[in-house]
C-alpha cells in the first residue's frame, strides 16, 4: 500500500492535542423540565467533578478523525509484483477474431502493466494489431495518465477478422530507434498468420520483450468444407485434448435473426460428415457453437434449395392429368421447391438457376437462348421422350448436341413387354460422387423404356445413376460453365414407374439442390457477374446486420479470405447467398511462435484506491457523533427505534442505484398518428403508386417551405386494412383497374362520414397525355365510389373557397390542363360545409412529382413549369382547405376586399396593386 | 457538541417534551373512567349512629299508643314476654355528610414525564371524580369549596367534573400556588385533597393550619409522577420548572439520589400529622401505578368516619 500524498499523514499528530483540548473542555449540561424545583433546590451537591466527555465518545471522534486524514492522504493498494515496472512500456495487443477467448482479461493484464508503468511516472504506449474497418491500421495509442489508459481500453473490442502482423511490424519499424530502451509486452492471441517472422524481426531492438499467452486450447474455430462431401469441423490449435461441443444448425428469420432449427454433438478435432450430424441440413443457413463467441463459432451455408430459380419448360398438353409430361414433375416438386413454369422466352428474362426441360420443349430458337444459358453457368435437366428418340446423333446439330450430355443412340430400348426379350429393370444402387448417393432404391421402380447412349470410352464419367445392367438412366455433362443432365426416360409412367415412386421426388430434390453446389467448387473462369456485393455482413454477437460502406465486394475468381475489407457474411443478394466464413481459404490453426519470453497469464490484479472506502466510513463516524452528542445534550432525543430507521433509511438509500428507465414510445402508435401526413390510396400498379407517392412528396416539400404545416412524408394506404383516421387528405388516382373490396369501401364510407377529404383524380384519362378516351377509367371511378356518400357534385368555380383558400386561383391544372374539376355543391352561399371530395382529370399527381434528386420527372402540357406552379398551387389550396376546413370561407368576397385595399383610406395611400394573394 | 442558538431554534420549536403547558382535560374519557372506578367502590348510605329514618337498623323501641299501629314490627313484638309490650323498630338517622373535593390547579401538576402516563393534573382529577362519583351514587352531596353548588344523584358527575376543572388557578393576590378556600367548607364535611402537595413552605404550613381546625375527615392524596418520585437522572443536569422558578443546575446526579429520596419522604411526613386527633388519610399516587388500591382505601375511610 502506498500513499499518494504522504504529507498529509502529519496532521496525524494533531489528534493527541484535540484529545486533550475536548477533555479539557467540560460538555454542556442536558437540560431537563420538571414539575416542581423546591426539592431539587434543598438538594447540595457533594460531587462536583467536572462533567467529562465519556471516553467511548472521545474514542469515536479520533477515529473518524484519524480516517479522515488517511482517507485525504490517498492511500493506494498496490498488487505485488515480481517484475521491475519498466519505464518505457509498448503494449501489443492482440484484438483479432482470436483474442475473443479471455478477451476481458485481456484488457485487466493490459490495464494493470500500463497503469504500473504510469504509476511510477513512465510512458505506456499500446498497439492493436487488428485493423480497422476501413481497413486502415489503428495509430499508436498513448494515454497520458490512467484514467486515459481506461478508457482507451474500455472502449476496445475484438474485431471479428484477422490481425495483419505486416503491418503491425511496418508500424513498429516506423518506431525505429524508440524500441532500444522499451519494453514490449505483446498480449497475443497465440495463432501465427502471415507476418509474423516480419513481426518478430521488428521486434529485435527493444530492450526486453514478453509475451503473455492465454490458454491455448480455449481457441475454437469452426470450419466448413464442401467438396466432396459438406464437412464441417471444429478446429483446434494442435496437441489439445479432445471436447464435444453442441453444434446449432440454424435458418435466417425475417429480422436478421437466426432461429435455431436443429442441435447435434460435434467433437472437436477431425472433419465430420454434416449429413450425420444434422440430416436435415440442406435447409439451413448458418452452423454455430454457442459456446465459442465471436465469428468463429458460426458458419455461414450456401443458400437452399428454395432461393433457387427453377424455371420448367412448358409445351401444350403437358398439363394433362396423368399423361401429361409435366404431371408427375410438378407434383414432385411443388410442396417442397417453388418454380415458375413459362416458355424459354418468359423465362430466361428472370435468370433462373435451373430450367427442367421435358422432351419436345427445346426447339428453334429456345434452344439457342438455352445453350447460351448453359454456357454462362445454368442447370439444364432434359427428359428423354419419343422426339429425342426420333432424333439420330448423326442429323443433330451442334447445337442440339452440346444440350446433351452424351451422344445418343437413336431408337427407343425396350425392356419387357411382347416384342423384346428382357424384363423391366430396376435402378442400380447410386454412385457414390453423384448427387444421388444414399438414396435408397426402392424395389417398385421399374423402367421399360429407355434412351441408350452412345457407348463411348468416357461414358462412365458422365453416368449419374445406371439400371442394373449398367446401361445409364441419368448422365450429366459440363457444358461451358454449365450443366446439362439428361434422364434417358420421360417425365411420365408410360416409360417407367419411376415417376409413380417416391424415389423420383427424392432425385429431382438432389439434383436441384447439389448440383449447383458441385458446379460452385469447380468453377474457375469468370461469371458475368464475377463481383458480388455485400449483402449482411455477421455482427460480434453472431447476427447479421447491414454491410458498412467500407466493405468490398467479394470476387468470385481470387480465393478470398476474411479481413477487414471483407467480413464474414454473405455477398451476392438476397436470392444468391454466398457465404464468407472466417475459416475460408485459411491455413489450419497453428501455435504463434514466441515474440519474447513467454509468459502465461496469471491474475491480474488492479491497483485499488482505498480513499472512497475510508472517506465514506469517516464520514459516517462523524455523522455518528453528531447525532450522539445532540442527544446527550438533549436537543433532541433520538428513540432507539428512531436510530434505526435512520440508519436504515440511509443505508438503504446509499445501496440503491437510481436507475433510469427510458421509455420507449409505445410500439402501438402507428408513425401517422406521431405526425401530420398526406395519403395516397394504392392502386396495385407500381408505377402509378410511385408515380403518386413521387407526387405527394413533391406537395410536402412545397407545403412545408411556403407554410407552416409541417407534413411528414406521405404514404400509401390500403383502405379496408390501414387506419385512414389519421390522414387529413386522401389522393385517389382512379386507373382502369381499379377496385375496392367491401372492407375498403366501408373503411372510405366512414373516413367521408368523419370529415375526411378525398382528391380523386382519373389520371388524364382522355386528355391529351392518354391514348384512350377515358371511358375505362370512368367506368372504373364509378365502381369504386358506388355506396360512398358522395354529395351532389358541381363544377369547381373561382365562387367556391377552395380556389381562394390561400392562392387566387382561376384555373386548376395539372399535368394537363382544360379539365374541369367537381366539389359537393353547397346549399347556399353561408354553408358551414366543406366538400368532403374534389373529383379532377387533370392528373396532379404527375405534375406534383419530385424524384430524389429534386428533379420532376414528368412534363406538363401545355404550358410547362408555369402550369406546374399552378399545379403546386392547387394542391396549396386543397391541403389548406383540408386542414382549415370553412375557415377560409369569408374569403369569398375577395374583389371587393381588395378594391378596398386598393382604394385604401381617404388619405390616399395606395394597397397592394397586385391581384395575387400575399 | 456545543448547542449553539441555531440548534435550539431548530430543536426547541418541535421539542416532543410531554408537558406543553396547560393541555385541554379531556372530559369525556375522565368521566367515563369516574365512573367505572367508582363502580367499583361498594358505596352505600353513611349511617349517624342513631335513630333516623335511614335504611339502617338502630333499635326497637317501645310502641307508643300515640302511634300509628302500622309502625309495629309484629315479629319481634310476638317474642316480647307481656302481651302488650309491642316494638316499633327505628331506623338510623341518616344525615348527609357532604364530600368537598378540590384538585390542585397548579401548573406543576400539569407534567408528565413520558406521554405513555396521564398528566398529574389528569390523574388527580380522576380519583377526585371516581371518589365524588362513587359519595354519590351513596347518596350524599359532593361540594366544591368555593361555589354554592351542591352535586346529588347519578347524573351530577359531568357537572361535577366540569365544575372542577373551572377551579381557579390563580387566587386573588396573583400568586400561582393556590390553596382551597377553607371558609367555604362547612365544618362536618369531609374533605379530599387531591394535589402533588409540592409547595413552598409556608403554603404547606398554612395549608396544615386550616386543616388542623377542620373537624370532618380528611383525605389527602398525593399525586406524584415516576420520575419525580424516583429521579432517574445522571450526570450534569440543568432543571427547568414549569412554575414560575428560576432553572437549577445539578451536577453528578447519580449521586444525590438518596438525598433526593430523603428530602421527599421528609416533605409529606409532615402532612401525615394534621387534624385535631385523628390522622387524615394520606396516600401516594403514583401515575404509573393503578388508582383503585388508593381509591378504595379512601372511599372506606370516608365512609367509616360518616
Amino acid at each position: 500500500m502506498t500513499f499518494l500524498s504522504p504529507y498529509l499523514l502529519l496532521f496525524l499528530l494533531v489528534l493527541p492535542a484535540l484529545w486533550w483540548l475536548v477533555r479539557a473542555i467540560p460538555p454542556q449540561p442536558r437540560r431537563q423540565r420538571f414539575p416542581s424545583l423546591i426539592l431539587l433546590r434543598t438538594l447540595s451537591p457533594t460531587r462536583q467533578d467536572a462533567a467529562r466527555t465519556p471516553l467511548w465518545l472521545l474514542i469515536l471522534r479520533m477515529a473518524a478523525l484519524a480516517l479522515l486524514i488517511l482517507a485525504f492522504s490517498q492511500p493506494l493498494y498496490i498488487p505485488q509484483q515480481n517484475h521491475q515496472t519498466p519505464q518505457n512500456l509498448l503494449l501489443i495487443l492482440d484484438n483479432d477474431w482470436a483474442a475473443t477467448p479471455h478477451w476481458e482479461d485481456r484488457k485487466k493484464h493490459a490495464l494493470a502493466l500500463g497503469e504500473a508503468t504510469l504509476r511510477s511516472g513512465g510512458h505506456v504506449a499500446l498497439l492493436l494489431s487488428a485493423p480497422e474497418a476501413d481497413g486502415h491500421m489503428p495509430h499508436l495509442l498513448q494515454p497520458a495518465d490512467r484514467m486515459a489508459l481506461q478508457q482507451v481500453l474500455a472502449g476496445l473490442s475484438a474485431q471479428p477478422w484477422p490481425s495483419d502482423r505486416k503491418a503491425l511490424a511496418r508500424e513498429l519499424q516506423a518506431l525505429g530507434p524508440k524500441l532500444r530502451d522499451t519494453t514490449v509486452i505483446t498480449l497475443s492471441d497465440g495463432v501465427a498468420q502471415p507476418g509474423d517472422e516480419a513481426l518478430q524481426s521488428s521486434l529485435q531492438p527493444a530492450q526486453r520483450k514478453e509475451d503473455i499467452r492465454w490458454p491455448r486450447c480455449d481457441l475454437l474455430r469452426l470450419s466448413i468444407q464442401h467438396s466432396p462431401h459438406v464437412m464441417v469441423q471444429a478446429e483446434t490449435l494442435p496437441d489439445c485434448p479432445k471436447q464435444t461441443l453442441r453444434l446449432l444448425g440454424m435458418k435466417l428469420g425475417t429480422s436478421n435473426h437466426f432461429t435455431t432449427q436443429a442441435n447435434a454433438l460435434l467433437p472437436t478435432g477431425a472433419p465430420h460428415e454434416l449429413e450425420s450430424l444434422l440430416p436435415d441440413s440442406s435447409s439451413l443457413d448458418a452452423l454455430s457453437l454457442p459456446s465459442v463467441p465471436g465469428p468463429a463459432g458460426i458458419v455461414l451455408l450456401p443458400g437452399k434449395a428454395g432461393q433457387r430459380r427453377i424455371g420448367l419448360l412448358r409445351t401444350n398438353g403437358d398439363d394433362t392429368p396423368l399423361t401429361g409430361s409435366n404431371f408427375y414433375l410438378a407434383r414432385a416438386m411443388q410442396a417442397v421447391i417453388p418454380y415458375q413454369e413459362g416458355t424459354a422466352d418468359s423465362l430466361l428474362p428472370r435468370h433462373p438457376d435451373i430450367m427442367i426441360a421435358t422432351d419436345g420443349t427445346l426447339s428453334g430458337t429456345a434452344l439457342d437462348d438455352v445453350l447460351a444459358w448453359v454456357r454462362k453457368g445454368g442447370i439444364l435437366i432434359r427428359f428423354a421422350g419419343p422426339d429425342l428418340a426420333r432424333q439420330s446423333q448423326q442429323t443433330m446439330k451442334n447445337d442440339e448436341a452440346a444440350l446433351l450430355p452424351v451422344p445418343l443412340l437413336s431408337g427407343m430400348r425396350q425392356l419387357g413387354g411382347p416384342m423384346s426379350w428382357g424384363t423391366p429393370q430396376k435402378l442400380a444402387p447410386f454412385p457414390i460422387n453423384t448427387p444421388f448417393a444414399g438414396l435408397t432404391i426402392p424395389d417398385d421402380a421399374t423402367i421399360f423404356r429407355q434412351l441408350l447412349a452412345q457407348p463411348t470410352d468416357d461414358l462412365s464419367r458422365h453416368v449419374w445413376a445406371t439400371l442394373t445392367d449398367g446401361t445409364p438412366l441419368v448422365t450429366a455433362r459440363r457444358e461451358g460453365r454449365g450443366l446439362t443432365v439428361l434422364f434417358h426416360i420421360t417425365p411420365t409412367a408410360d416409360w417407367s414407374s419411376l415417376p409413380l415412386s417416391g424415389l423420383f421426388p427424392q432425385m429431382m430434390e438432389r439434383l436441384i439442390t447439389r448440383t449447383p453446389t458441385m458446379q460452385q467448387t469447380d468453377d474457375t473462369s469468370h461469371t458475368q457477374s464475377d463481383s458480388l456485393a455485400p449483402w449482411r455482413v455477421l455482427n460480434t454477437d453472431k447476427t447479421l446486420g447491414l454491410p458498412a460502406p467500407s466493405v468490398r465486394p467479394l470476387l468470385k475468381t481470387t480465393d478470398q479470405a476474411v479481413d477487414a475489407l471483407h467480413q464474414v457474411g454473405f455477398y451476392g443478394g438476397a436470392a444468391q447467398h454466398h457465404p464468407l466464413n472466417l475459416a475460408d481459404n485459411q491455413r489450419p490453426l497453428a501455435d504463434e511462435m514466441a515474440l519474447g519470453s513467454l509468459r502465461p497469464a496469471g491474475q491480474a490484479v488492479l491497483e485499488h484506491p482505498l480513499w472512497p472506502a475510508l472517506l465514506l466510513l469517516a464520514l459516517g463516524l462523524l455523522l455518528l457523533d453528531l447525532c450522539l452528542s445532540l442527544g446527550r445534550s438533549g436537543l433532541f432525543r433520538l428513540s432507539r427505534r428512531a436510530v434505526l430507521g435512520l440508519g436504515a433509511g440511509l443505508l438503504a438509500g446509499g445501496l440503491q442505484a437510481p436507475s433510469l428507465h427510458a421509455t420507449d414510445i409505445n410500439q402501438a402508435v402507428p408513425a401517422a398518428a406521431l405526425a401530420t401526413r398526406l395519403a395516397h390510396i394504392q392502386t396495385g400498379d407500381a408505377t402509378t403508386d410511385d408515380a403518386v407517392q413521387q407526387g405527394l412528396e413533391g406537395l410536402t416539400a412545397f407545403l412545408n417551405q411556403r407554410s407552416t404545416t409541417h407534413l411528414d412524408h406521405p404514404v400509401g394506404v390500403v383502405p379496408g386494412q390501414d387506419d385512414l383516421a389519421f390522414y387529413p387528405l386522401l389522393y385517389w388516382p382512379i386507373i382502369p383497374g381499379t377496385h375496392l373490396d367491401d372492407a375498403g369501401k366501408a373503411a372510405l364510407k366512414a373516413y367521408i362520414q368523419h370529415n375526411g377529404m378525398i382528391l380523386i383524380d382519373e389520371m388524364g384519362a382522355g386528355g391529351a397525355m392518354d391514348g384512350t378516351d377515358g371511358s375505362a377509367t370512368r367506368t372504373a371511378l364509378k365502381n369504386a365510389t358506388e355506396g360512398l356518400p358522395i354529395p351532389s357534385l358541381t363544377t369547381l368555380n373561382e365562387q367556391h373557397t377552395l380556389s381562394h383558400t390561400f392562392y387566387l386561383l382561376h384555373d386548376f391544372p395539372g399535368r394537363i390542363a382544360g379539365q374541369p374539376v367537381y366539389v359537393a355543391r353547397q346549399g347556399n352561399d353561408d354553408s358551414e360545409n366543406v366538400s368532403p371530395v374534389i373529383i379532377g382529370n387533370a392528373d396532379w399527381a404527375h405534375a406534383w412529382a419530385v424524384d430524389r434528386n429534386g428533379e420532376h420527372p414528368f412534363a406538363v402540357i401545355p404550358d410547362g413549369e408555369s402550369q406546374r406552379t399552378l399545379a403546386y398551387r392547387f394542391g396549396f389550396n386543397t391541403i389548406i382547405y383540408a386542414l382549415t376546413g370553412n375557415y377560409k370561407n369569408d374569403q369569398r368576397h375577395y374583389p371587393e376586399m381588395l378594391k378596398r385595399l386598393k382604394n385604401g383610406p381617404d388619405d390616399g395611400s395606395d394597397g397592394p396593386d397586385e391581384s395575387e394573394a400575399p | 457538541m456545543a448547542s449553539s442558538s441555531f440548534f435550539q431554534r431548530f430543536f426547541n420549536s418541535r421539542s416532543k417534551e410531554p408537558d406543553t403547558g396547560p393541555q385541554p382535560i379531556p372530559l369525556p374519557e375522565l368521566v367515563l373512567a369516574a365512573r367505572g372506578l367508582a363502580r367499583q367502590l361498594r358505596s352505600g348510605p353513611h349511617g349517624n349512629r342513631r335513630a333516623g329514618d335511614g335504611h339502617e337498623f338502630w333499635q326497637f323501641r317501645p310502641h307508643q299508643p300515640t302511634e300509628p299501629a302500622s309502625l309495629i314490627d309484629w315479629k319481634q313484638s310476638a317474642r316480647s314476654p307481656e302481651p302488650d309490650l309491642l316494638w316499633v323498630r327505628e331506623r338510623e338517622q341518616h344525615t348527609p355528610r357532604p364530600l368537598f373535593i378540590w384538585v390542585d390547579p397548579s401548573a406543576s401538576m400539569r407534567w408528565r414525564s413520558t406521554t405513555a402516563l396521564p398528566s398529574k393534573y389528569g390523574a388527580a382529577l380522576e380519583d377526585a371524580l371516581a371518589l365524588g362519583q362513587a359519595t354519590m351514587l351513596g347518596g350524599e352531596d359532593v361540594g366544591i369549596p368555593g361555589s354554592r353548588t351542591r352535586f346529588s344523584g347519578h347524573q351530577a358527575l359531568p357537572r361535577l367534573a366540569h365544575a372542577l376543572t373551572q377551579l381557579p388557578t390563580q387566587d386573588g393576590t396573583g400568586t400561582d400556588a393556590v390553596l382551597p378556600g377553607f371558609a367555604s367548607i362547612p365544618p362536618r364535611a369531609s374533605l379530599l385533597l387531591v394535589s402533588d402537595f409540592l409547595w413552598p413552605e409556608e403554603s404547606i404550613q398554612r395549608c396544615l393550619a386550616h386543616l388542623a381546625t377542620h373537624p370532618g375527615p380528611i383525605a389527602l392524596l398525593a399525586v406524584l409522577d415516576p420520575q419525580e418520585q424516583h429521579l432517574p437522572f445522571s450526570g450534569s443536569v440543568q432543571f427547568s420548572s414549569c412554575e414560575a422558578e428560576p432553572d437549577v443546575t445539578l451536577p453528578a446526579m447519580e449521586s444525590l439520589h438518596n438525598a433526593y429520596q430523603l428530602r421527599l419522604t421528609e416533605h409529606f411526613r409532615q402532612l401525615e400529622k394534621v387534624g385535631r386527633g385523628q390522622r387524615p388519610f394520606f396516600r401516594f399516587h403514583i401515575t404509573d401505578q393503578p388508582a383503585l388500591p388508593v381509591l378504595a382505601g379512601c372511599h372506606n375511610f370516608l365512609r367509616e368516619r360518616a
